[in-house]
């Protein structure tokens, strides 16, 4: 689905912010992404979702290598992709509802079931009454459900979520990790970047793991979905299934 | 649903008031090469086939007939005589349509320019037969088949060698080339003036830019295509060009009002032809779609070319 292969990225003249990274992101995986700030996380997801390109190496995105894709190719591949951000970026002059229609009227979706969708996963998650509110009235968490619904409201193969859980406490954080792990079983990949290990140690799933710019193999068992073939010798056994998987 | 880029934000208030401007000012150079594209052409056909025959006000034939034996025409000393043999050589002439001498009254009008009302009512009250002007007689020529004019000037010159054809294009050459330097110059304003809102526009589209820049970018991570986010930024450049021009267009209006009723009082000949037609007009009338069409176009191909430097 995703997959790197000594792909560097420096910003300028400056230093490496990502270096060597190899990595392969399967179909229905899901894994957590460690590593303390200024450590590169947001750097790889920008890459994953596309809003920045390697320095070197090669990358591939749902099957298009990257460096031969057409740039009028990227918008199809960018709408199989499901962000949250971590600052929401809601759009405020934009209903609750239109905000989380947005993806959808991007992707050309008939108005009628653009409508009956939205509404409906509002409804799931506990917002079905504020509809036609303004972002900027709803509670963070509030508004923390709407960006999560505008993620994953077109279906995405892979949903990324930068730091979801930076603002929230503990209790909160554990449920948003159960609503995504629903997605996950509904066949989306997912990769949630985080600091917080007591949450990622609350859950079994593959942890990829930054320090100085270099992603650190996975720790978790790999019938999960996700390799780093940047691991030594010990990760090499999880890794396999996975690479064995390799798919557009 | 709302539209993702606000109009009443950043530097774009300001650009219909720049495109009223700019319209305003393409609209008067507009109207000015028209009216005087107009024009040329109304004096060309209204001179083209006409000449103007000038019977000199002296007799120096009759005074140098001893000099001349061969000239037996008609007796200087009777100028009727020779305005009328002049009238005959001018009938029998083929390629001539109408030929018709211009009253004293009529040559007095075409003095009152340089004299004024008053010194043409003393000429019509007694000083016209004393002063020496010339006969004039109107001559219109076949628009099929014109006379030779160089065969009826030596007719003529028989009569009478200081009579004259004038046949204006010395006249027409002039005035046509002022008139197309002039038109000339009047699209290199239009030019300059598209250009100048051209740049204003590409200025104003990049603050709107910058200015929604987060918006721009969460769309473009979100899938949306470039033409996509092009046409958020087009719809609002054409809505405020189309505004701008509206309001320049009417201002122009009143200008146009204005100087046509200026114009009028002066009721000269030439300034009638200047007065647009209702084609020229209905150019005019179109000038807010132009620039609106040439704002959206240039926000269009701005954040194209900004849209290009993301990834």
């Amino acid at each position: 689905m995703v997959r790197f292969e000594n792909v560097g990225v420096r910003y300028g003249v400056g230093p490496e912010v990502l270096r060597d990274i190899n990595l392969h992101i399967a179909p229905g995986s899901f894994q957590f992404l460690t590593g303390a700030s200024g450590a590169g996380k947001s750097s790889l997801l920008k890459l994953m979702y596309l809003a920045l390109f390697p320095s070197r190496g090669r990358m591939e995105v749902f099957g298009q290598d990257l460096a031969t894709a057409h740039r009028r190719d990227l918008p199809a591949l960018r709408r199989r992709i499901g962000v949250v951000f971590q600052d929401f970026r809601l759009l405020q002059n934009l209903s609750v509802f239109d905000n989380v229609a947005l993806p959808l009227r991007l992707a050309g979706e008939d108005e009628k079931r653009t409508r009956n969708n939205v509404s409906e996963l509002l409804d799931w998650v506990g917002l079905g009454a504020r509809l036609e509110d303004s972002p900027d009235t709803l509670s963070g968490g509030e508004q923390q459900r709407v960006a999560i619904a505008r993620a994953v409201i077109s279906k995405p193969n892979l949903l990324l979520a930068d730091e979801p859980t930076g603002n929230v406490d503990d209790r909160i954080a554990y449920r948003l990790v159960r609503l995504f792990e629903e997605l996950h079983r509904s066949g989306t990949a997912v990769v949630v970047a985080t600091h917080n290990d007591a949450l990622v140690r609350r859950f079994s799933h593959p942890v990829l793991t930054l320090t100085d710019s270099i992603l650190h193999p996975s720790i978790a068992p790999a019938s999960n979905g996700a390799s780093n073939s940047a691991g030594q010798a010990k990760a090499k056994a999880a890794e396999a299934p996975a690479v064995r998987r390799k798919s557009g | 649903m709302p539209d993702l880029i606000p109009d009443s934000e950043g530097a774009g208030r300001f650009l219909p008031w720049v495109v009223a401007v700019m319209v305003f000012f393409a609209a008067l150079a507009g109207a000015a090469a028209l009216a005087l594209h107009q024009a040329t052409g109304t004096w060309h056909n209204d001179l083209a086939n006409t000449v103007t025959v000038e019977i000199p006000p002296q007799n120096p034939v009759a005074n140098d007939k001893a000099n001349h034996p061969t000239r037996t025409e008609p007796d200087r000393a009777h100028p009727g005589a020779v305005l009328a043999a002049v009238l005959d050589a001018l009938q029998a002439t083929a390629g001539i349509t109408e030929v018709r001498p211009l009253a004293a009254a009529e040559i007095a009008k075409l003095l009152q320019p340089w004299l004024g009302n008053s010194g043409v009512g003393g000429l019509l009250g007694g000083l016209l037969g004393d002063l020496p002007l010339p006969q004039l007689i109107d001559v219109r020529l076949s628009d099929a088949r014109p006379a030779d004019l160089a065969l009826l000037a030596k007719r003529l010159a028989k009569i009478d060698p200081g009579i004259r054809i004038d046949d204006h294009q010395i006249w027409l050459g002039k005035l046509i080339r002022l008139s197309q330097s002039l038109q000339w110059m009047m699209a290199a304003c239009l030019a300059m003036i598209c250009f100048a809102t051209c740049s204003v526009v590409i200025f104003g589209t990049r603050a709107a830019f910058a200015a929604h820049l987060e918006v721009v970018k969460l769309l473009h991570v979100m899938g949306a295509r470039d033409s996509y986010i092009a046409r958020l930024f087009q719809r609002r450049a054409l809505t405020m060009g189309l505004k701008g021009g509206l309001i320049g267009l009417a201002v122009t209006a009143a200008a146009l009002f204005a100087l046509s009723r200026l114009a009028a009082d002066l009721e000269g000949p030439l300034f009638g032809d200047l007065a647009l037609s209702p084609t020229a007009l209905l150019a005019l009338a179109t000038l807010p779609l132009l620039a609106a069409g040439l704002t959206a176009l240039t926000a269009r191909r701005t954040v194209l070319y900004e849209l290009s430097r993301l990834p």
